[in-house]
This record gives C-alpha cells, sequence and structure tokens, in this order.
C-alpha cells in the first residue's frame, strides 16, 4: 500500500492549498489554447460519451461501457481480450490517445480495452474517421480521445463507490479530487475481481447441457492521477499517470474441455505537458511521455510462456499562431522510441518515429475549414506527405453540412515485423485514402439528428491470417474498401419534473477486399470481412423523476462472418440492458445507489465464435459523493 | 395526439430480443443432404480448421461422381467437431476423429458419422491406434506421451511419457508400437518402443532429424520420414537447414536398412503406404507442404514429384492409386481437393473445408 501514501499526502497538501488561495487569476482565454480535437477537426464527426453513461459506468473498464453502435467490438468474453473498430477497418486502425499521447502497443499495433484504465475525470470522446493527419498515423478508422482537463476551481471532491454482482464481481473504487486556482490534483484507485461463472448453454457438446464458465476469472488493479499547476496566468504544467496491474483466466473456448493459460498485464504510463500562452495570439505546448507495458502469457499444461516488454519515450511540441481573428495556425514536432522484446523476438528490436504536422483553420460567420498535413519518417521508410482537409458550413440555422477528405499511412507493428515464427519483415505500409460528408440538423432547440456517409480506401492491408503451419502471418492484402452510412438522433425531453433523452444511432458498414493476393483465392473478393458486421444500432432512454432515474438501452450487433470466404458466420444479436437508480443529497453529499441489469432478455450469443458471453447479471452498486466548494469570499 | 418517438421504438427493441445464436454454417454449404446408403466407400477429407477458430471439419467424395458432402459430423449431430482436426482411424464400423484442440477424441459410426462417444482429458492429442479391442493409444503432443485410452469405458486409464518432443503418429510391428517424436517445439531425432503389454518404453532409437510420419510396408519394414529442419526462419531454403531424410527401419532389432538423404531444403510432410509397396508422401521447402511423390519401397533415390504444385493435404486411393491432394489457400476460407491419376494428370478438383490436411478411404 506505499504506492498509496504519496497521492494521498498530496491531496492532502492540496487541501491546505484549496483553502489558502484566494487570489483570482484570469486565464487568457484565447482561441489559441482551444483544444485540437475541436478546432483543427472541421466536416469530422465526433460524439462525447453521455452523462449518465460516465455515471453508472465510470468505476467499469471502457469496455463495459455501453460504446457507439459504430464502434465495434470483438469481446472474447469476461476475462478476455476486448478491442474496437470503426468504419469497417480493424482494431489497429482506432487509435487511442490518453490526454494527446497515442497509448497503442507498439507491438501489436492495438490496445485492449479489457484493461484500458479510464480516470474517473475524463472524459471519452470518439473521433470518427481518419484522425491520423491530427493525431496519429494508426488513426485512419477512428480515435477513442481520454482526456482529463485541470479544473483550477475551489472544490474538494471524494467519491467512494462499491459494485457487487452476479459471477462474484466485485469493484471499489475510491476518487478524490481536490482543486484551488492554480493547482489540480486528482487520484483515484480501482479494484475489481470477478469470477466470471456464469452459466452458459454449450451448444458444442451433445444435447447442448448447461455448463459454468471455468478458468475465467480476473482481478486488476487501477491507479491513476494528474497533477496540474497554474504557475502563471499564462502557464500551465500537467502531470498525469495511470498504472494498472490485471491478471486473467484465459478461459476455454466451447470446443474445448479446459484451459489453464492465464494472461498478465501490467502497465504504467506517465506523462507531463507544459502549455504556455506567449500572446493573445500565439501559444505554445511541449510534452512529453514514457509508456510502459509488461505482458505475460503462461499455459502451464501446454508448456507455452511468452513474455513481451515495451517501453515508449514520446515527444512532442506544438505551437499555435492566430494569423488573424478567422485564422489560425498550428505546428509541431513528435519523436517516438519504441523498444520491445519478446520471447518470441529474436533480439530487442526498436521502432523510432519522426513526424512533423501543420494545420490551418480559417473561420467565418457561416462556415470554417481545416487543412492538416503530416510527414512521418520510420528507419527504411518515410511516409509521403498525409493530407486532409475538412469543411463545415451551416445552411441554415438547424442544418449544418460537414465533408473531408484525407489520407493517412499506417506502418507495420513490431509484431507485423519480427514475431516469430510469422512476422514479415517485407510488409509495406498500408496507405488509407478517405472521404466522408454528412449533416447535421437541430431542431426543437435541443434535439438533432447527424448523418455520415463515408468511404475509406486501402492499399496494402496488413492482415494476420491463419498459416497452415498453424501460426499466423501478416500479408499486404492488397486492396480493402470500407464504406458506409453513420446516422446519430439524440431528442432531450422535459415535462415538468420528469426529463428524458433518448438517443439511437445506427451504422451501416460494408468492408470488402477488392483484390487479393493469392492463387483460387477469388472465394475472397468483394466480400464483407470477418466480424465486420454490415449493421449495428443503439438505442437508449434515460428517464428522471426527482432523484429517480430508469436507463434502458438496446443493443443490436448484425450477423458477421468469420471466414473470409462467408463459409462461417456469427449471427445476429440483440441486447437490452437497464438500470434504476436513485440519487439523494444531504448537504454537500450524495448517495447514490443503483441496480444494473446486463443482457436483461438472457440471451445466448457470441461476439467471438465459440467464446460464450454471461446472460442475464444483476450488479448492485452504491457511490457516496462529498463535495465541498469553498465561496471566493 | 402525436405519440412520442421512444414509444415507437420501444416495441421494436422488445421484438427483437428472442434470438439464440452461435457459429453457423454458410447456408450454401448445407444443402446437399448425406447420401442414403452412408458414406461407406466414400474418400473422407479431414479439414483441420483455423487453429482457435473451432471450424474443423469431415467431408466426404464419392469417387465415382466426385461430388463432395461437407461438414458431415456437423450434419449429423448439429455441432461443431471441433479446433484442429488432426487425424482418422477407422475401427470396425466407428471412426476415431482426433480433435487436437479441442483436447477429445470423437466416436463416430463410419457410415453414418453420427456421435457415440467422446473420449476426454487429453492435452494435444494426435493420433489413434487400437492396440487391441479393450484398449488404444493416442500420441499426446502436449505432454510429451502416450495415452491409455478402454475401449470399453472411452476413458483415459493412464500415460506413458516417451520423455522426447512430440510425440506423433504410432504403429504397430513386431508385437511392438512405434512412436514417432516429432520435435514438438523445438527438434527430436527419435522413435520411441513401447511394449504394449507393459505400457512401458522398452527403447528409444536415434533416426533423422524430426521424424513426423511412420509406416508399415509389405515386408513388414517400417519407413519413417523426416522432415529435417526449416532453419531459424521457420521457412525453409536458407543455409541453416537440416536435410529432410527417408530412412527404412527393421523393426525386429531396430536396424536402420536404409537412409535416403534428401536435399538440404528438402523438408518432406505425410508419409503413407499403399498396398504396401508405394510410398506417397509430399515433399516441399517449408515443413508442412510440398509436391505430392510416389516412390517404390525398392527405390533408393526419391523421385520427382507426379504433380508440380504444392499441397497441404495427401492421400490416394487403395484401388487405383489416384492421387487427391489438400489445397489451403489460407486458413481463412475453404480448401480445394485436387484429384489426379497416379501419373499426375488431373481428372478433377472440389471445394473442401478449411486446410484440408488428410484422406482416408472410408471402406
Amino acid at each position: 500500500m506505499k504506492q498509496l501514501l504519496i497521492p494521498v499526502f498530496f491531496v492532502i497538501c492540496l487541501y491546505a492549498e484549496l483553502f489558502a488561495q484566494q487570489d483570482t487569476v484570469q486565464l487568457n482565454t484565447a482561441v489559441v489554447f482551444a483544444e485540437q480535437k475541436w478546432l483543427f477537426a472541421s466536416g469530422c464527426f465526433t460524439e462525447t460519451t453521455d452523462s449518465i453513461v460516465k455515471k453508472l459506468f465510470c468505476n467499469q473498464l471502457i469496455s463495459e461501457w455501453p460504446l457507439p453502435s459504430s464502434l465495434i467490438l470483438k469481446n472474447y468474453g469476461p476475462g478476455g481480450i476486448v478491442t474496437a473498430s470503426m468504419r469497417g477497418m480493424e482494431a489497429k486502425h482506432t487509435s487511442i490517445i490518453w490526454n494527446g499521447i497515442p497509448v497503442n502497443s507498439p507491438s501489436l499495433g492495438l490496445t485492449d480495452l479489457a484493461i484500458l484504465p479510464v480516470s474517473p475525470g475524463s472524459e471519452v470522446t470518439i473521433f470518427h474517421g481518419n484522425a491520423s493527419s491530427l493525431y496519429h498515423t494508426a488513426a485512419s478508422g477512428s480515435a477513442i480521445i481520454m482526456e482529463e482537463k485541470n479544473r483550477f476551481e475551489k472544490i474538494l471532491s471524494v467519491n467512494g463507490s462499491f459494485e457487487s454482482g452476479s459471477f462474484q464481481s466485485r469493484k471499489t473504487a475510491v476518487s478524490l479530487q481536490a482543486s484551488g486556482l492554480t493547482f489540480y490534483q486528482s487520484f483515484s484507485v480501482k479494484l475489481h475481481d470477478s469470477e466470471n461463472d456464469f452459466p452458459f448453454i454449450n451448444t458444442a457438446l451433445p444435447e447442448s447441457p448447461e455448463q459454468k464458465q471455468l478458468h475465467a476469472a480476473e482481478n486488476h488493479f487501477i491507479m491513476s492521477g494528474q497533477t496540474g499547476w497554474r504557475i502563471t496566468a499564462n502557464d500551465e504544467l500537467t502531470f498525469s499517470w495511470q498504472h494498472q496491474n490485471s491478471e486473467r483466466e484465459i478461459p476455454p473456448m466451447m470446443t474445448q474441455t479446459r484451459s489453464n493459460a492465464v494472461l498478465k498485464d501490467s502497465l504504467l504510463n506517465a506523462s507531463l505537458q507544459f502549455k504556455k500562452i506567449i500572446s493573445s495570439d500565439f501559444s505554445i505546448r511541449l510534452k512529453t511521455a514514457l509508456l510502459t507495458n509488461n505482458q505475460q502469457y503462461h499455459d502451464t499444461v501446454a508448456r507455452i510462456f511468452s513474455e513481451s516488454k515495451t517501453f515508449t519515450q514520446y515527444f512532442e511540441s506544438g505551437a499555435t499562431y492566430s494569423l488573424s481573428r478567422s485564422l489560425i495556425a498550428q505546428g509541431g514536432l513528435v519523436y517516438s522510441n519504441s523498444q520491445f522484446k519478446f520471447t518470441d523476438y529474436e533480439h530487442r528490436k526498436q521502432l523510432e518515429d519522426y513526424s512533423a504536422f501543420t494545420s490551418l483553420r480559417f473561420e467565418k460567420k457561416k462556415f470554417n475549414t481545416s487543412v492538416h498535413v503530416r510527414k512521418t519518417r520510420r528507419a527504411n521508410f518515410s511516409s509521403p506527405l498525409l493530407a486532409s482537409a475538412g469543411l463545415e458550413y451551416r445552411l441554415h440555422k438547424k442544418m449544418l453540412i460537414r465533408a473531408t477528405a484525407g489520407s493517412s499511412y499506417q506502418f507495420p507493428t513490431g509484431n507485423d515485423l519480427y514475431w516469430k515464427p510469422g512476422g514479415n519483415s517485407e510488409l509495406k505500409p498500408e496507405h488509407c485514402r478517405s472521404i466522408e460528408t454528412g449533416a447535421d440538423f437541430f431542431f426543437h432547440k435541443t434535439s438533432s439528428f447527424s448523418f455520415t456517409i463515408y468511404r475509406n480506401d486501402v492499399s496494402n492491408w496488413i492482415q494476420w491470417v491463419p498459416g497452415a503451419a498453424g501460426y499466423y502471418t501478416p500479408r499486404n492484402i492488397k486492396k480493402v474498401r470500407a464504406e458506409g452510412i453513420e446516422t446519430a438522433l439524440a431528442i432531450p425531453i422535459t415535462i415538468r419534473q420528469w426529463k428524458m433523452k433518448l438517443s439511437a444511432s445506427y451504422t451501416f458498414s460494408k468492408s470488402v477486399n477488392r483484390t487479393v493476393y493469392q492463387v483460387l483465392s477469388d472465394d475472397i473478393l468483394n466480400r464483407q470481412l470477418i466480424y465486420i458486421p454490415e449493421h449495428s444500432a443503439n438505442s437508449s432512454i434515460h428517464v428522471t423523476y426527482y432523484g429517480f432515474g430508469l436507463w434502458l438501452h438496446y443493443h443490436y450487433n448484425g450477423l458477421r462472418y468469420t471466414t473470409a470466404d462467408h463459409s462461417y458466420f456469427l449471427p445476429a444479436y440483440h441486447l437490452l440492458h437497464c438500470a434504476l437508480m436513485y440519487e439523494h443529497s444531504f448537504k454537500k453529499s450524495k448517495l447514490q445507489p443503483y441496480l444494473r441489469i446486463s443482457n436483461l432478455a438472457d440471451l445466448h450469443y457470441q461476439s467471438m465464435a465459440w467464446r460464450p458471453m454471461p446472460g442475464r447479471s444483476f450488479t448492485f452498486g452504491v457511490s457516496i459523493i462529498f463535495q465541498h466548494k469553498p465561496s471566493n469570499n | 395526439m402525436k405519440k412520442p418517438f421512444f414509444a415507437l421504438l420501444l416495441p421494436v427493441m422488445a421484438s427483437s430480443l428472442l434470438i439464440f445464436s452461435s457459429c453457423k454454417k454458410d447456408k450454401e454449404n448445407t444443402a446437399i443432404l448425406p447420401p442414403s446408403q452412408g458414406y461407406l466407400d466414400q474418400m473422407l477429407v479431414i479439414n483441420e480448421g483455423a487453429f482457435g477458430s473451432s471450424n474443423g471439419s469431415i467431408d466426404f467424395i464419392n469417387p465415382a461422381t466426385g461430388i463432395r458432402t461437407d461438414d458431415v459430423f456437423n450434419k449429423a449431430n448439429n455441432r461443431p467437431l471441433g479446433d484442429v482436426v488432426q487425424s482418422v482411424f477407422k475401427k470396425g464400423n466407428l471412426l476415431y476423429i482426433t480433435v487436437n484442440n479441442s483436447q477429445k477424441v470423437e466416436v463416430v459410426h463410419a457410415a453414418s458419422c453420427k456421435w457415440y462417444k467422446t473420449i476426454s482429458g487429453f492435452i494435444s492429442p494426435r493420433y489413434f491406434l487400437p492396440i487391441s479391442n479393450e484398449k488404444a493409444y493416442v500420441t499426446d503432443w502436449g505432454d510429451n506421451s502416450l495415452k491409455i485410452v478402454s475401449l470399453n469405458s472411452y476413458t483415459i486409464t493412464g500415460s506413458i511419457p516417451v520423455s522426447q518432443n512430440g510425440p506423433e503418429q504410432l504403429i504397430e510391428a513386431e508385437g511392438k508400437i512405434f512412436v514417432v517424436n516429432s520435435g514438438g517445439f523445438s527438434d527430436d531425432n527419435t522413435v520411441s518402443v513401447i511394449d504394449p503389454a507393459t505400457d512401458a518404453v522398452i527403447q528409444t532409437i536415434t533416426v533423422g532429424t524430426n521424424p513426423n510420419s511412420i509406416v508399415k510396408d509389405a515386408n513388414s519394414k517400417l519407413w519413417i520420414l523426416c522432415g529435417g529442419d526449416v532453419g531459424a526462419d521457420w521457412t525453409g531454403g536458407t543455409a541453416d537447414d537440416i536435410a529432410g531424410s527417408l530412412i527404412r527401419m527393421n523393426p525386429s532389432d531396430f536396424s536402420i536398412e536404409e537412409n535416403i538423404t534428401l536435399g538440404q531444403f528438402e523438408h518432406p510432410v505425410k508419409l503413407s503406404i499403399r498396398n504396401g509397396s508405394e510410398l506417397y508422401f509430399l515433399n516441399g521447402m517449408n515443413g508442412y507442404e510440398g509436391a505430392p511423390v510416389i516412390m517404390s519401397i525398392t527405390d533408393n533415390v526419391v523421385p520427382a514429384p507426379v504433380v508440380n504444385k504444392n499441397f497441404y493435404g495427401l492421400g490416394f486411393n487403395p484401388s487405383n492409386g489416384d492421387v487427391y491432394g489438400g489445397y489451403s489457400p489460407f486458413f481463412g476460407q475453404s480448401g480445394y481437393v485436387f484429384r489426379y491419376t497416379r501419373t499426375g494428370a488431373l481428372i478433377d478438383s472440389v471445394k473442401a473445408g478449411i486446410g484440408p490436411s488428410g484422406f482416408m478411404m472410408n471402406n
């Protein structure tokens, strides 16, 4: 528990600072301090997680959140790996951005959402489409942006919550936020363990008996914190960190009788960021981060032990300059150095990337447009100039039209290149060209409807395909076209004390091989890629009346093919979740008990073939929130 | 009065919930029904499936018509066969199907493929061999052992550690059981000899590098195919390759009577024998596929392949020697079976399951 003492001590110190600091400091609100994702994302569709979702799921791992229908999760079941993809692309095309730092594993190229820590103060934003030129070359499908902002306000908040649920699941979380006008400190710790011994119908056995899931226990220990210091009115320093330890038993498939495999993950990320406003039209920012990850896979029966260690150093410097009232420019340099060592590599390997980027935004009353350019260089390969441009035009006060186009390069990951056996050092980077257009309609003051039509053309798509010798190998499958439609609807309704919010989204996604690389593989030509449903949808209703709340969430995931020639598939499934909650306030405290019921209809379904998912489950939780806001007088 | 939009949506949400789902086979491939006379006298195709995907299967091809019936186990039993189908052995009117990564042996009726029993408790079973009407051995690659199976109770009754790497094919000769140790995750160059009366290893014989298959000829001599080593890059064709070899052994005194060394980059696999006199195997460079070779047991050099095409699986028609080649474009899609005359003329081809790796005439 020693590791807990330092942050707790720091919070106590800040508490003293909270009451001592009475000076009013006015932050320069110049536009140059605006966020990159909003300022330079003209024409892109983004959505931020609903507040009710955040409230109900803030102590969950993000993989358990009801994420938008456009985000396709590949879920190996409780305790297993979860990855996310969007717009007919793969998980490696979704970049996870933590406080502005891309944190996808340099070896795998993706992030396992089942162990991804999200601090309670974070906003989670989904950036639809090609964000590569803005954030990272790997973000050609989408980006999930987790960002905790420094809130320089006098506040002390302590939040404790406890959850207990089906399948021997327990979660305990404590978070603190103490901030004054010049300091911000947050700290959270979460403990989560579950046996995941849920019953399921095993259709792979004679007479389809009901079984209990075996060897699926998981436990997680997660800590995170952020310290913000407003040095002067124009200077801000932020230190963020997150640490997580997880141990997960890998359950057998339904066609297997047992498994002894265990996966252990350990992660420590830390970043230091400095922002300075030089003048009302010029600001600079410096970022550095260290990202470490250690993963061990151990199967005592099959005598397999595999360990991967990755260590990434990340440096970014950037500046934003307001050329005029309507024209803003930014530019920057990025250097990242990832070193990794696997038991399945011959030697320690290293990937060094150098990037330079620049953006320009022009804004007038009815429209805004932005242009980005990025160039990245890796040892033996330099990407061409990646460019993207976006436009938003307000046709009417109730209608906004938007469009973007761009290109991106996706470098092979460490495993793509070096995994032994199977790694392919001859791989070429993927090249993605994307275009999208859409419109947002606003009606009844706060209601909105959005639609987006997109197309991505990827050449040299890298895909790990099962090889004949029992191991997988990555290959440049020549060309993939992913295209589709995304729609989103939000209707808030207030009638006296009743508050309701209806939201719904539907995604159509067609992602097919346009050319193939082998003789006799015409069977996979122009076929939907595996595990990408053509249709997916979500809808939810949230109703509150005084302190009572009801939340209903429906999710539809369409048919997914599990082989490239469509000889096998998983049928569509529908899920219904609900939650009941109550909030009672006492002076500075709030008590929030809640009951969550997942998979209300107790349906048996699979997200990945022959990996069972749990039926109906109940979770009871209670949160106690203490919040003190001293007045400035 | 206008209905709120969500009031319309709720029934849609509720009506969509009665779905029960699991992995399905594409409708296109389920149209062909099993023949009324059963699957006897048909060519059984082992489709290994992709590791971790549980889509291994068994097909039957009628040699007279060339018509294939796909995924017969699933059709007969309404459930998948399992993950990585390794081998099939026929004893009496039963088929013993070893399913490697499902850690089991499925026992089915040979004519109908209807399920009879499941033998479970293995780690990574590879090949089945009955020793008597009461007892069988199954090589277990995962813990370097042979499991002793009771054919009365269909349970594992014991284990024989071979103390070598990757026990693979096994055969009976001169009252003893010979097991090739294929190397597992490393290398090996031995054959373990087991006395079935005592269930004990009585001898370990050194042969070539990484022996992968073994057959017995009409003269009761054993032929052992050694794949050699593809080297550190796992693909073959590099300076650190160790050549494959074909060895003839006398099972009486364990002496090596003939040792035919192949080229340094030749790593043969999947040895089988027709009528006790013709050796069939695949000769290739990467250690898991190759071009079909037919060789007489009287030859002392390896002839050129009869077909200049690499296959993952190899079989033959015992009556006329037709060659069956299992072709796998990649393990994410269905494979193909090509049939040739024994002189290499293409007869026909038909789609197969994923990763067609072996054949057996069901007669």
